[in-house]
């Protein structure tokens, strides 16, 4: 006679051995996924490595350089065009031929950017009103 | 007892089946199965037991299997964080002879993906029947699947790494190089070998810069073909802490194969070369002066007689004046002059103030390239001594070595170690006064005005306030000084009214050409000076200042011209 009892303890047998083949292979297939990332990340830092390195070779300033003398129509930075803003001591323009320079540049950027910004002269806001007796005179 | 005990538990096994079934037995049969019970109980605790501990405890253990990394030197990298030498992983390809199935076969594949092996010796290498023979370092990826896909045994790979210098030559006397072990053979790579070797020390920081770097070489390579020079020095350094910004030796070498370098351009002339400086030594002598007070900057020296001390002869350049004022004396760069202002302070003195601005001390700088300065002893010390030491010549010390002691002109009488680290994540360092706060503001003045009317015209960048002194020296020769040869030579501060950088440019034998007739440092370092500082002001920070402000015309305002009374006396 099977008591229920041994069926049941049976049953447990099976899950428990099923459960533990299931588990040990999860974990073996988990092994191997762990090494395939490892290696893969040892891959990007290598990869992450070697293009660092090309990052500066390519950025190398000897180089741009080269190239911005070829391609772009840029010079070096002069001193003059450098202006120090502090509140209270700019003069955009002493002289009258400055501010029509100054307007011709400004007209000229705008043009080039195609919008709708205002064209006349009469139209733009100086905010700088330090010195408004300079900007009242205009060449005609 | 115990023994009675065994007795008991073996008489439970050895009782035989049949008495097993005795129905009178029970009592054993229930003895028979409790021992069995307590042993796969004991059994299952221990399994138990053993899975708790393997739960419980740190799976480090089941992470062990895996490839360690190849990590070769740390990175270098500058002051802003760009790279400036790395190791690469490379693979690079050997054969082991012995188990190659047939070595011309082999050989004639591999040629055909190695174009530059030779065949011949290819083949002799693969005959011998070694078990190792290299035939390829650091092959592309490309080259290595194509050495996979010809599938012979005996062709291996090993793993290795490499060390790229992503600026090309750029900093090639300052890192120096390695040799294909990875060994540090000069610069920084030998002097710090072990500390680039640890992995746990991390990237290595240095204080230079390499955008300001690419302009010192690119202008001094652009004066250099100008003038038809044999080289170049170009030193930036930071006026307050000592940090060297750049420092350039040409001509320079790749560092990828320095093995094929010439001994010229492998000669590091910033911190290894020692020369005799010139006239830029003037700046010394006249701070000295005046920090012995031994001359007044209203004195006035006659300088149209050249000196004549036994066999020497003493004579200026360009002798258009009779009577020269000290300020005058430095603008226009007068032997004579210094040379008796020199005599006044004596040997004694001037040796004692060069010793204290560490021209006879050896450099600090962290590279094992160090010139020993030549000079001499105190008892060789004589009067011509102090005479020509007092205009550069009879001493010779290296570039970095004037950089050292010449900051202290303007940065208001400290002197720094020249240092290739950043300082501001260490301990600040000693400061060393060698000069007056008051004299050090002369120094500025007269180098201001050296600029403006001497001497250095030709170095004045518009908007950085360029204060300099110029100088040429004669090169010394067997027997004495070269005639033809010799080297160009600028100091400058900027901006002078607060200095922030100061520069050294030399060029080494100038020759004229149609432009410039003159070799002399106002001609050939000086304007180079001037294009270097109106590139690197503006990425070092330098704000742009009015030359005619009057609040800075005031500040460097000196006197020069001397008394009339004497100057008409001399006419009469």
């Amino acid at each position: 006679m099977i008591k229920p009892s041994y069926i049941l303890t049976l049953l447990l047998l099976c899950f428990s051995v099923f459960g533990l083949f299931q588990v040990k292979f999860k974990v073996q297939n988990l092994h191997r996924e762990v090494a395939e990332l490892q290696k893969q990340l040892e891959h990007e830092k290598n990869s992450i490595h070697v293009l660092k390195a090309e990052w500066a070779y390519l950025n190398q300033p000897e180089r741009l350089q080269r190239l911005a003398e070829k391609f772009l129509n840029l010079s070096e930075v002069r001193a003059e065009q450098i202006m120090l803003v502090k509140p209270g001591s700019i003069i955009i323009a002493q002289e009258t031929r400055n501010i029509v320079a100054i307007e011709t540049n400004n007209q000229l950027i705008r043009t080039s950017m195609n919008n709708s910004m205002p064209r006349k002269t009469s139209q733009v806001k100086w905010r700088y009103k330090e010195r408004p007796e300079v900007l009242v005179r205009r060449k005609k | 007892m115990k023994s009675a005990l065994l007795q008991r538990l073996l008489s439970i096994f050895t009782q035989s089946n049949l008495t097993l079934k005795a129905p009178n037995n029970t009592n054993i049969l229930y003895q028979r199965l409790y021992v069995v019970m307590i042993v796969f109980i004991c059994a299952f605790i221990l399994v138990s037991l053993k899975l708790i501990k393997v739960s419980i405890s740190d799976n480090a253990t089941l992470t062990h299997n895996l490839a360690p990394t190849i990590t070769g030197r740390n990175e270098i990298v500058d002051r802003n964080g760009t790279l400036l030498a790395v190791d690469l992983a490379i693979v690079s390809l050997y054969a082991t002879p012995k188990l190659l199935l047939d070595p011309a076969y082999t050989a004639d594949k591999l040629v055909k993906i190695f174009p530059e092996l030779k065949k011949d010796e290819l083949t002799k290498s693969l005959q011998t029947g070694k078990n190792f023979a290299w035939i390829k370092r650091n092959i592309t990826p490309k080259q290595q699947y194509q050495v996979n896909n010809l599938g012979m045994p005996g062709l291996e790979f090993e793993k290795g790494t490499k060390r790229i210098y992503t600026q090309g030559r750029l900093f090639s006397h300052i890192l120096g190089y390695v040799d294909t072990d990875g060994n540090g053979i000069a610069g920084i790579e030998k002097q710090f070998d072990t500390n680039l070797r640890d992995s746990k020390n991390g990237k290595l920081q240095l204080s230079l810069d390499v955008r300001v770097q690419n302009i010192v070489h690119d202008e001094l390579i652009k004066s250099i073909n100008e003038f038809s020079a044999k080289g170049g020095v170009g030193i930036v350094m930071d006026a307050n802490n000592g940090e060297i910004i750049s420092m350039v030796s040409l001509p320079d070498f790749d560092p990828h194969h320095a093995n094929v370098a010439t001994p010229e351009s492998l000669f590091n002339q910033f911190s290894l070369g020692v020369y005799e400086i010139g006239s830029i030594m003037k700046g010394l002598t006249i701070a000295m002066a005046m920090e012995t007070n031994s001359v007044s900057l209203r004195d006035v020296y006659y300088v149209k007689a050249p000196i004549k001390a036994s066999r020497f002869v003493i004579h200026d350049y360009k002798p258009k004046f009779s009577y020269l004022s000290v300020p005058q004396i430095f603008m226009h760069s007068s032997n004579i002059g210094t040379a008796m202002i020199s005599l006044e302070v004596g040997g004694a003195k001037q040796r004692k103030f060069l010793k204290q601005f560490g021209l006879f001390d050896p450099l600090q700088i962290e590279l094992p390239e160090k010139g020993q300065p030549m000079y001499p002893s105190e008892k060789n010390w004589s009067d011509i001594s102090t005479m020509t030491i007092s205009f550069g010549h009879g001493i010779a010390i290296t570039p970095l070595h004037f950089v050292r002691a010449a900051v202290a002109l303007v940065n208001g009488g400290y002197t720094y170690e020249p240092t290739l680290f950043k300082t501001d994540n260490q301990e600040p360092k000693p400061i060393n006064r060698v000069l007056s706060e008051e004299t050090s503001n002369t120094m500025r003045k007269l180098m201001r005005l050296t600029v403006e009317h001497g001497s250095g015209k030709k170095s004045d960048a518009k908007g950085y306030l360029v204060g300099g002194k110029t100088g040429s020296a004669e090169k010394a020769k067997r027997g004495g000084y070269s005639k033809s040869e010799k080297l160009s030579l600028f100091f400058s501060a900027f901006p002078i009214n607060n200095p922030r950088y100061v520069t050294l440019m030399i060029l080494d034998d100038p020759r004229p050409n149609a432009n410039t007739p003159y070799t002399g440092g106002g001609w050939t370092a000086a304007p180079l000076t001037g294009r270097i500082i109106s590139r690197i002001a503006p990425l070092l920070n330098v704000k742009p200042i009015d030359h005619d402000d009057p609040k800075i015309k005031q500040q460097l305002w000196l006197e020069f011209q001397p008394e009339a009374e004497i100057v008409e006396k001399s006419s009469l």
